[in-house]
């Protein structure tokens, strides 16, 4: 008779033999695990009743293909529903195989089954009819556009006109593919959605850091401060929000500072609600208390931080000691005091005591956050997130646990089977001279550039990217883009119509997540995993023994995959090699052919993630069959602290030691797998590389630290004092072009930075589930600003901005500071009535999404657009009867429209927050309504440009930009070089020489 | 040292409609066979169904007030309920996650803080209703099933055994005695174990219609009894009296984790009951009560 306690022995052991055979123990469906999954195993016919047939009891079998979501950047693993006897998805649930997401999801994962089914979805190849813009189009094989759009880049880079192809990218969903191919192609044409989103917190981690993301550890966390709602509520909502939670289950602190109530400040136990602009002067204050009470890790902060160069460079007459730069370091924040944030921020004294004296309770087990948020509002918003990894730097919770990592040690991007070299040209329409260190392309300003006759464009690409309606000044991107001089070609690649496909040339239809491959990694927890997106009709396909060789095979009408498309582009704009082009498109195994999908990845998986192949082996797999098996694979967990790590001694052979303690070596660095982009310090006089640091002493051991130029955490950023903003080379605090002083009698402030959590931008399109949930963006507004105006909830008042104004419907709420307002960004999309996108209709309606955007009429006079609402949504009659059930009718307003540019001087990062003015709706004013004047657009553009300090002036060594930033595409290293003086050159680079604000 | 937490989940799956993992869990748990689709459905949807609301509400049905309790255990835990919080499947994942997080914690008092829980978990949803269950499982006859009543319950002594002593039973201090025999809710109540402390399945309603000769109408448990007693009141009353007597009897035999607050409960219902069916047979009699019902304790 067995013991109670032999038998609970016995089933622990039965369950670690079964899991080591890659099987479930536990049956799935099943409540004891809390949630619990299809077990992997059943995974080629997983049978659940036909929930349609009730009260008969029909069996559907599905065969579940993993795939990764496409609706915000975390990456999080899906399961696809794939029905056997159909061949059709039929619906989305979490892939529990996945290492960030865990088999959960937020409510957009599931709808991309919405994505996939959307009545109004682009299903074929589009070429414009007529002129650009005016919304006839006819169909086009993809042969015809290849051809075309091929010969025309071919044409370019022959002239040598190569600034002139341009790619346009908004949600990458990918890590490095499509750089590859323009750097294949030899152009630097890279141009992100980045200075409208995040750039301006990069700017501040990446000058701590080196590296421009941040990793917090919030299940391991004892206090969670996060500035923002952002990534939190909306953009990295899965991954985070989970491990927030666990945090807080185990006793964390959630502090959320946010002039709004988010829906992570509801869930806080601390919610301080700031002016907007002011968050810096809070941070420091906590800070200045960390050091006061004397909080701060003494031995972490002498080790790590770069305070012997501080001292060097500002103090050359004071003793050289960390006691010194401790004693100063109190005297640099002692300002910074809990009754000046408060007069700053308008949040008590008290209550910013309170929270500085939790922050500095937590040790080492802060994490922090910042993204978009007050770093994207505010001018010197970069500064948020320097001034709060501050934080983390005074208590050492710097990769620890519980605290926060720099993002490059948890993400893994594998190297790719070919890896063209950099390009040889640098293109001055994204890198302009006047942002020597800006992070990111200065997308947002490319028709002001253009205008300016800063250059032209002969093709250019957006991809899963809405720049009008996305950007602010959007009438200014209407204004280039139906300018066939200034734009040659646009070809848009998108799964759904948009405001920016209206004015293009070639509408070329792409997959949405569940039809396209890409391999993707997100910092979510302490390791690294690679995700993998496939077309799951396809991987269906294979799993039962039909091969697929081109996955418009399987996807919907004539939808391709973008990979294929890249490949097939480069072969047509090479299709002889001599452009040095298609040898990165070619086959290993078979040369002189293309290369495949399944041969890239396959070598990919293969050469390049560790332990994959041999995990795969022991299933018997493959590692690409491994890959689209199971969709996920973790390739470290517990990464720990890789600037500690030693530096091995083969690599120091003739090492030298430079100063403040870093090493240089003559060892070339061996082939890495993992080519995550981090910055890269210059090497020394000699050549050598910078390898590590020695923190300890003089004679100590090398440790690996940090990719900054010092080898540290940069508490002193000299690349920030050399070039030309020494005021600014420390944390500190900006006030923001919207601090109360710059206001106007009468002006607030508006928010319009924040997501709906269910919202997706522009590619949402058609996810009725999510349009359910979420469709419309009334104007927040504190009781106390709306009851002087007489305005209730409900009522149209009318915002006024620099360049225009909008109407909008006031939601009276005290989630809300007083003297701000704010509107979501997610809403208020729009067709142009008579435009004919897509589908045969009414004549009332216009095409495109047909349950999201409202049919507008656009009309110019002179420089000054009008906007107005023709109709909102209603039911319509399509394939999918859900749309005749559709009961909203508004779908929000543009309010982006009405923003002119405000970009930072420094990290170049679009400052979103306006000032305004809010007043009762005029009597002629409709819902919807908004005027734009873009002169005044233009205007605004020249007297920001007017703040920046150009390398032409400042660059200490000749060239355009530190070359040890980061640099999504870096061109090669000649391309830096200033070029020669212009002569008499027009506007364009004049305002680089008047007198700086 | 507590037992290990896959013991509670494999347990806890056994009550699962059956799956092709059923099989191996059983074999671990060293059972004799596994149940089919027909057995499972005998044994845990027509006869005991696996919800601590049952056995632990005033109405002795799905839900209530006693779901909702458990619903708040597993909110105060800041975990969101499930669909039916209150599934024995459930409560042994919970418990099992229990463990485990006690285990990995590497805090004390946070580790002292999933122990708290955890005992509090056994000995107030658990507990409370699981022997006097498992009692009536190992009754249905199914050695299968007999089997896993007995190693679940010997496993949740044993856990109550290394947690020490705990009286979760003050929820059940306010469930209601018996109606008076008179009233319509009497009936009822005698299917409400909470009450009266009989696990009256539909097995026993037939064996009691088998043994009295009466003819069980088809339908819910009350209308079966009612029919029973309106068929034949002595009879009925008389086989009721002696199911009181037996629970007593095995409510004593059974292994009950100490302190003993949730056998005492289960026993002074019974034997209340039992008080209760004896009277209404001596007024149905005219005489006095049987000697042979009265020889429990």
């Amino acid at each position: 008779m067995r013991t109670v306690d032999e038998i609970a022995a016995r089933v622990s052991a039965a369950r670690a033999e079964t899991a080591a055979r890659g099987e479930t123990f536990y049956p799935g469906a099943s409540r004891v695990h809390l949630a619990a999954f299809p077990p992997k195993e059943r995974w080629d016919d997983w049978v659940e009743l036909d929930s349609r047939a009730w009260p008969r009891r029909t069996e559907r079998h599905y065969m579940l293909v993993p795939t990764t979501c496409f609706n915000c950047e975390s990456a999080c693993g899906l399961l696809a529903y794939v029905d056997r006897d159909t061949a059709q998805v039929r619906k989305f649930e979490g892939n529990p195989e996945h290492p960030g997401s865990r088999g959960r999801n937020c409510a957009k994962g599931p709808a991309t089954i919405n994505q996939v089914t959307d009545p109004d979805r682009i299903l074929q190849p589009l070429k414009r009819v007529g002129a650009r813009g005016a919304g006839r189009w006819e169909p086009v094989s993809w042969d015809a556009a290849l051809d075309d759009i091929a010969g025309r880049i071919r044409t370019a880079i022959v002239e040598d006109r190569r600034n002139e192809i341009m790619y346009h990218v908004g949600r990458p969903g990918e890590d490095g593919f499509t750089e590859r191919v323009l750097a294949s192609w030899g152009v630097d044409g890279h141009n992100s959605h980045t200075n409208v989103c995040s750039s301006g917190a990069r700017a501040g981690y990446h000058f701590w850091t080196g590296i421009d993301r941040p990793s917090p550890d919030h299940a391991n966390a004892d206090v969670i401060l996060l500035i923002s709602s952002h990534l939190e509520t909306g953009h990295y909502f899965n991954p985070h929000a989970q491990r927030i939670m666990e945090g807080k289950q185990a006793g964390a602190k959630l502090i959320v500072v946010d002039p709004r109530m988010s829906n992570t400040a509801s869930h806080a136990d601390h919610w301080l609600s700031p002016h907007p602009g002011s968050e810096p002067a809070i941070l420091l204050a906590i800070a200045a208390y960390v050091l006061r009470t004397g909080r701060h890790d003494r031995e972490f902060m002498r080790r790590w931080w770069n305070w012997a160069e501080y001292l060097a460079a500002e103090h050359p007459d004071r003793p050289g000691t960390f006691e010194e730069f401790e004693a100063m370091l109190g005297e640099l924040y002692a300002a910074y005091t809990f009754e000046f944030a408060a007069q700053e921020s308008g949040v008590s004294a008290e209550t910013i005591a309170r929270i500085a004296e939790l922050v500095a309770g937590a040790g080492t087990r802060l994490s922090t956050h910042t993204w978009r948020s007050a770093s994207a509002g505010n001018l010197g918003g970069w500064q948020v997130a320097r001034t709060l990894f501050l934080l983390n730097a005074l208590l050492g919770a710097v990769a620890t646990e519980g605290g926060t990592y720099p993002n490059a040690w948890h993400k893994f991007v594998p190297r790719p089977i070919h890896t063209p070299g950099h390009p040889t040209t640098w293109n001055e329409l994204t890198w302009p001279l006047e942002y020597p260190l800006a992070l990111n392309e200065l997308s947002f300003l490319l028709p002001h550039f253009l205008k300016e006759g800063r250059g032209r464009l002969e093709v250019y690409f957006t991809r899963v990217y809405n720049p009008v309606w996305t950007n602010p000044d959007g009438l200014s991107w209407v204004e280039v883009l139906t300018d066939p001089g200034l734009v040659g070609l646009h070809v848009a690649l998108t799964p759904t119509w948009n405001e920016t496909a209206y004015f293009a040339d070639y509408v070329l239809p792409m997959g949405v997540g569940a039809e396209r491959h890409d391999v993707h990694s997100y910092e979510q927890y302490d390791g690294q995993w690679i995700g993998f997106r496939q077309p799951v009709l396809r991987a269906a396909r294979e799993r039962l023994g039909a091969p697929v060789t081109d996955t418009r095979q399987v996807n919907p009408g004539e939808v391709w995959e973008e990979n294929e498309f890249w490949t097939e582009l480069s072969w047509r704009i090479d299709p002889d090699g001599s452009l040095g082009i298609r040898c990165h498109h070619e086959s290993l195994a078979r040369p002189g052919e293309k290369l495949t999908i399944d041969e890239y990845y396959a070598h990919m998986f293969e050469h390049s993630v560790p332990g994959l192949p041999e995990t795969a082996a022991a299933e018997g797999l493959t590692p690409l069959a491994y890959m689209r098996r199971y969709g996920a694979y973790e390739i470290r967990s517990g990464v720990g602290r890789p600037h500690e790590e030693e530096v091995p001694s083969d690599e120091l052979a003739g090492a030298v030691d430079g100063s403040f303690g870093r090493v240089y070596t003559p060892v070339a660095p061996g082939a890495v797998q993992n080519i995550v982009p981090v910055a890269t310090p210059e090497p020394d006089v000699a050549g050598r590389r910078p390898v590590g640091v020695r923190v300890d002493d003089a004679g100590g051991v090398v440790r690996r630290g940090f990719p900054t130029p010092s080898g540290r955490l940069e508490f002193y950023s000299a690349t920030l004092a050399a070039w030309g903003w020494p005021e600014h080379a420390l944390p500190g605090y900006i006030r923001s072009h919207v601090h109360p002083d710059s206001l106007a009698p009468g002006q607030m402030v508006l928010i319009s930075t924040f997501r709906l959590p269910t919202q997706i931008h522009t590619r949402g399109g058609n996810a009725k589930w999510l349009n359910e949930l979420a469709h419309t963006n009334p104007l927040w507004i504190h009781p106390r600003d709306a009851a002087p105006l007489g305005v209730a909830a409900g009522d149209l008042v009318r915002v006024e901005t620099e360049i225009g104004y909008f109407v909008v419907k006031a939601w009276v709420t005290e989630g809300i500071r007083p003297g701000v307002v704010a509107c979501s960004h997610h809403m208020g999309r729009w067709k142009l009535a008579g435009d004919r996108a897509g589908h045969g209709h009414d004549g009332h309606d216009a095409g495109g999404p047909r349950q999201v955007a409202a049919t507008v009429d656009l009309a110019k006079a002179g420089e000054r657009w009008s906007m107005s609402r023709r109709s909102g949504v209603r039911p319509y009659e399509s394939a999918d009867p859900d749309t005749r059930r559709i009961w909203w009718g508004d779908v929000g307003v543009h309010q982006n429209l009405t923003f002119p540019v405000h970009p930072d001087p420094i990290s170049g990062q679009h400052c979103w927050h306006q000032a305004v003015r809010v007043r009762p709706a005029d009597p002629g004013d409709a819902y919807g309504d908004i005027g734009v004047d873009t002169e005044k657009a233009h205007a605004a553009y020249q007297r920001w440009l007017e703040m920046t300090r150009d390398a032409a002036r400042h660059a200490p060594d000749g060239t355009r930009r530190p070359y040890w930033l980061m640099r999504p595409l870096k061109p090669s290293r000649d391309t830096y070089r200033l070029p020669a003086p212009r002569s008499a050159q027009p506007s364009s680079t004049e305002p680089a020489d008047v007198p700086r604000a | 040292m507590s037992l290990a937490p896959d013991l509670f989940r494999a347990l806890g799956a056994l009550c699962e409609p059956p799956d092709r993992a059923h099989p191996r869990l059983a074999a671990a748990l060293g059972l004799p066979g596994a149940a089919d689709a027909e057995s499972h459905t005998e044994a845990f949807v027509l006869q005991l169904v696996p919800y601590a609301s049952v056995y632990l509400g005033p109405e002795g049905m799905l839900g209530g007030a006693a779901r909702d309790r458990i619903a708040g255990f597993w909110r105060a835990l800041r975990l969101t309920p499930p669909a039916e919080p209150d599934h024995l499947a459930a409560l042994l994942g919970l418990y099992a996650s229990l463990v485990e997080r006690e285990r990995d914690e590497s805090e004390p008092a946070r580790s002292r803080m999933w122990r708290h829980a955890r005992r509090t978990l056994l000995a107030e949803h658990l507990i409370t209703w699981v022997p006097a269950y498992a009692s009536a499982m190992v009754s249905l006859g199914s050695t299968y099933h007999a089997g896993w009543a007995k190693l679940l319950n010997e496993a949740l002594a044993s856990e109550a055994g290394d947690l020490g002593a705990l009286d979760g039973t003050a929820h059940l201090r306010d469930i209601p005695a018996l109606p008076s025999p008179e009233t319509d809710g009497f009936v009822r109540a005698l299917l409400a174990p909470a009450r009266s402390g009989l696990i009256i399945t539909r097995d026993d309603l037939a064996r009691c219609a088998r043994m009295t000769g009466l003819g069980l109408r088809v339908g819910e448990r009350a209308f079966a009894l009612r029919s029973l007693i309106d068929q034949d009141p002595v009879a009925a009353y008389d086989w009721l009296a002696g199911a009181a007597a037996t629970s007593r009897r095995e409510y004593h035999a059974t292994t009950w984790p100490v302190p003993a607050a949730a056998a005492r409960h289960w026993l002074s219902r019974a034997r209340a009951t039992h008080a209760a069916l004896t009277t209404v047979l001596t007024r149905l009699r005219g005489t006095a009560p049987e000697v042979a019902h009265a020889t429990g304790s």
